[in-house]
């Protein structure tokens, strides 16, 4: 019995640890891969160089940004390559990871969380700094009215989708017709909830908006950690924002106040011409979009006067298209967007064609996706949107007509009002006053917490030390097991020379379990190659070897003066180096006298440029020219398409 | 192997003088534009924007709604760990469906499917989730078949 009993003990023992080996060695074959990207330096923005994340078709990286804080970023890797590899012309080297399906989650896991935790750590602080800023305006202006005046301060509230139908400020309606499609929805309502509905509903929200007691996070609360979120809170100038919009959105609704001017835009030519067939899907989604609107108005949602505002604007924008059969958009652009000067556009002219060409495909691939679908959907309407403006913007441009509206990846048709009729609290001065020293307090301390938690260090907290602090945590987090034997080895930050990104890259590549690796050259040495396969390599050479004559690159705003490029040029950089810093010295003693005149622009360029031909004398390239705009043709369609071995 | 060394002396200093990417942003840490796609999602470099590529939709409709449902369920599960106003935790998926083109998110059974995935994620436990569901559908039966079936990991 007992030898028996031992036998069996040991049968078992040697069962488990067979089941935990093969356990183990199922966890930690690979099957999956992720990428370490090194970003090569050029001056700008990261003249050390950078370095990323890359899972799937997601970039994780850190940038240092104003005030001297760290913040992880996510961008489509499209996106990052390219504003990396195409636009600052940087060389990027990829080394493939090879690693289990399980450790792959727990690190992409691991970025995201922590991405997350940061976001709403800055949440907080952002909204705190707008419950401060709405309290200001409300004492302000109850001070102002007790002497007969108005808060002249005060710019307005901006209420998104508001500015479809509502002007700025704080003047009333103009007198309109009623638009017909919005009075149609107003039917169906009063049709299926009763006349008193829209009333009853807008009164109820008043009420609410009114009475909101403003709450503010307590000062030096200590919320901010790298390790866990803090809870979610809707802070009072979102929650009145929110409460604002959804009154507006109704009262819109209830006056059916038609689209004011310039809310919509068409092109000209067929691919804005629609057929009988394509008018008849659009009636039938503007049918379908009437009916959930009359759905939306009755939500729970804290903020569904945003969609409804959204989603009556674009049954107009459907109605007119059906009437007119020339397919209108909503104008998803703002006022409040980044603009592109029409002299950039004019440094740029030989590449608008090409773009033209672009915007005009991805337009018209999103244009067959929504209208040859069965039904409406909002995310294809959106890239319709989204393409069809952008096109519209460059080709207005490209015209002269103005300067060009951007707004970086996926539009929704978001043209605020500044309204200054804001609803007045009932809560009492002192309530008010009190409440804003806490926001203010608050606010405060956690730029605070903020800076400490999150501040940028040049060596002990950079971009490539915090990947691999992230790394390690994700993974230690994940299990109490050697972390080290996921990746293969371990890349740790201290005292080392990992936290300059070349070399934490050469770490990489030797120390991780490295199955593949790339390099994607900068987009003047790709157009290079291609131009030494079709052309004499001396005239090439000799043409595309300087600035003067180059004819893949034209002088960017922003980059610094100088003559020769030296990135291709190893054996003379030296000497191309002393050349481009007597000529950035030149151009910075001309830019002496030219200061008054330019604001220092020759100035400065010269004086970088001088700078940056420094490490040229030592066979030390940084800078490689940058370009304004570039064409699709390569680098940013998500693929790798000019793969080298290193 | 000195001009290496060189090289290698020259990039320190230029980490040093210069260091990793550098956004240019507001210089305030509160500056918030009251955006809806204000956030760490995309750092948004205006020179991208004139042709910027993105993930359309239309290239790959799969793709942009697995994209959009992994969204939400690292939101929720995120939620789920940190607590706090249920309100918010509504506000915040409003403002995850719009960097995916989704306003009108209720509308949209991914939704419901990737909160149930999100809420499994986070590691809510079964008992608690029938309250969730009720909460965030008000008793939609359809939504809330939805969410257990997120929950469940049923395809």
């Amino acid at each position: 019995m007992g030898s028996s009993w031992h036998c069996g003990i040991a049968i078992a023992s040697v069962f488990v640890v067979v089941a935990a080996a093969a356990c183990a060695a199922a966890e930690e074959t690979p099957s999956r891969t992720f990428e370490y990207l090194y970003v090569d330096a050029n001056e700008g923005g990261s003249s050390g160089g950078h370095v990323a994340i890359r899972f799937g078709d997601e970039v994780y990286h850190y940038q240092h940004q104003k005030p001297g804080v760290l913040r992880l970023y996510r961008e489509s890797d499209q996106a990052f390559f390219h504003l990396y590899n195409a636009l600052l012309n940087r060389n990027i080297r990829g080394v493939r990871v090879a690693v289990s399906d399980e450790t792959y989650g727990i690190l992409r896991d691991g970025f995201e969380e922590q991405r997350q935790i940061q976001e709403a750590n800055f949440d907080q602080v952002a909204s705190a700094a707008e419950d401060a800023a709405l309290l200001e305006h409300f004492l302000r202006e109850r001070s102002a009215r007790r002497v007969g005046a108005r808060d002249d301060g005060f710019s307005g509230f901006s209420l998104p989708a508001a500015g479809f139908f509502l002007p700025d400020g704080r003047d009333p309606i103009p007198p309109a017709p009623a638009s017909p499609v919005l009075d149609a929805l107003r039917t169906r309502v009063a049709q299926t909830r009763g006349l008193g509905f829209l009333p009853g509903r807008e009164a109820e929200l008043t009420g609410s908006l009114v009475a909101l007691e403003p709450e503010s996070p307590d000062a030096g609360s200590g919320s901010v950690s790298e390790e866990v979120p803090p809870p979610a809170s809707y802070g009072f100038a979102r929650r009145y924002r929110d409460g604002l919009v959804s009154l507006r959105a109704l009262q819109v609704l209830e006056c059916a106040l038609p689209l004011r001017a310039e809310s919509l835009r068409t092109g000209e030519g067929p691919d804005w011409t629609l057929s009988q067939e394509e008018r008849a899907r659009l009636a039938r989604f503007a049918a379908d979009l009437e009916q959930r609107l009359g759905e939306l108005v009755a939500s729970n949602r804290p903020d569904f006067g945003f969609p409804l505002l959204v989603g009556m604007a674009r049954l107009e924008a459907l109605h007119a298209s059906v009437q007119t059969g020339h397919l209108f958009l909503l104008d998803a652009l703002s006022d409040e967007d980044p603009q592109l000067p029409r002299a950039a556009l004019g440094r740029n002219t030989p590449l608008l064609p090409s773009l033209d060409a672009e915007n005009r495909a991805a337009f018209l691939a999103a244009r067959a996706a929504l209208i040859d679908g069965s039904t409406l959907e909002e995310a294809r309407l959106a890239d319709l949107e989204s393409t069809g403006n952008r096109l519209l913007e460059l080709e207005e441009g490209a015209r002269g007509a103005r300067d060009v509206r951007l707004h970086p990846g996926r539009m929704i048709p978001t043209r605020p009002a500044r309204r200054t009729d804001l609803p007045e609290l009932v809560a009492a001065d002192a309530v008010l006053r009190d409440l804003l020293g806490r926001a203010a307090k608050g606010k405060l301390a956690l730029e605070h917490e903020l800076m400490q938690v999150y501040r940028y260090d040049l060596i002990t907290r950079n971009c490539v030390t915090e990947v691999f602090r992230t790394i390690d945590r994700s993974l230690k987090e994940a299990d109490g097991r050697n972390p080290d034997r996921r990746l293969g080895g371990h890349v740790g930050v201290g005292f080392n020379l990992n936290f300059i990104p070349f070399v934490s890259a050469t770490s990489v590549e030797t120390r991780w379990h490295v199955v593949d690796r790339y390099e994607l050259p900068s987009r003047r040495r790709g157009l290079l190659r291609a131009l030494y396969q079709h052309e004499g390599p001396i005239a090439v050479y000799l043409r595309e070897s300087n600035t003067l004559t180059s004819t893949l690159y034209h002088r960017a705003h922003d980059d610094s003066f100088f003559l020769f490029f030296t990135d291709d040029a190893a054996v003379l950089r030296p000497l191309y180096g002393a050349i481009n810093l007597a000529s950035g010295i030149g151009a910075a003693s001309i830019g002496l006298f030219l200061a008054p005149l330019d604001g220092g622009e020759v100035l400065s360029a010269g004086a970088r440029g001088a700078l940056f031909s420094l490490p040229e004398l030592a066979f030390f390239n940084i800078r490689k020219g940058t370009f304004e705009f570039v064409t699709q043709d390569r680098s940013s369609s998500g693929k790798v398409q000019e793969i080298s071995a290193w | 192997m000195p001009s290496r060394h060189l090289a290698l002396a020259l990039a320190v200093l230029v980490v040093a003088a210069w260091g990793c990417s550098f956004l240019n942003s507001s210089g305030s840490i509160s500056n918030s534009s009251g955006s809806i796609s204000d956030s760490s999602d995309s750092s948004g470099s205006i020179s991208t924007s004139v042709s910027s590529p993105f993930k359309s939709s239309s290239d790959s409709s799969g793709n942009s709604q697995d994209a959009y449902r992994e969204d939400v369920r690292d939101y929720t599960a995120s939620y789920v760990r940190s607590g706090g106003d249920f309100d918010a935790f509504e506000r915040k998926i409003g403002s995850v469906a719009a960097k995916h083109g989704i306003t009108d998110w209720e509308l949209d059974n991914n939704t419901y499917l990737a909160i149930g995935q999100g809420f499994r994620k986070g590691g809510l436990k079964p008992i608690e989730l029938a309250a969730w569901k009720s909460n965030l559908t008000r008793d939609d039966l359809s939504r809330a078949e939805l969410i257990q079936k997120g929950y469940d990991g049923t395809p």
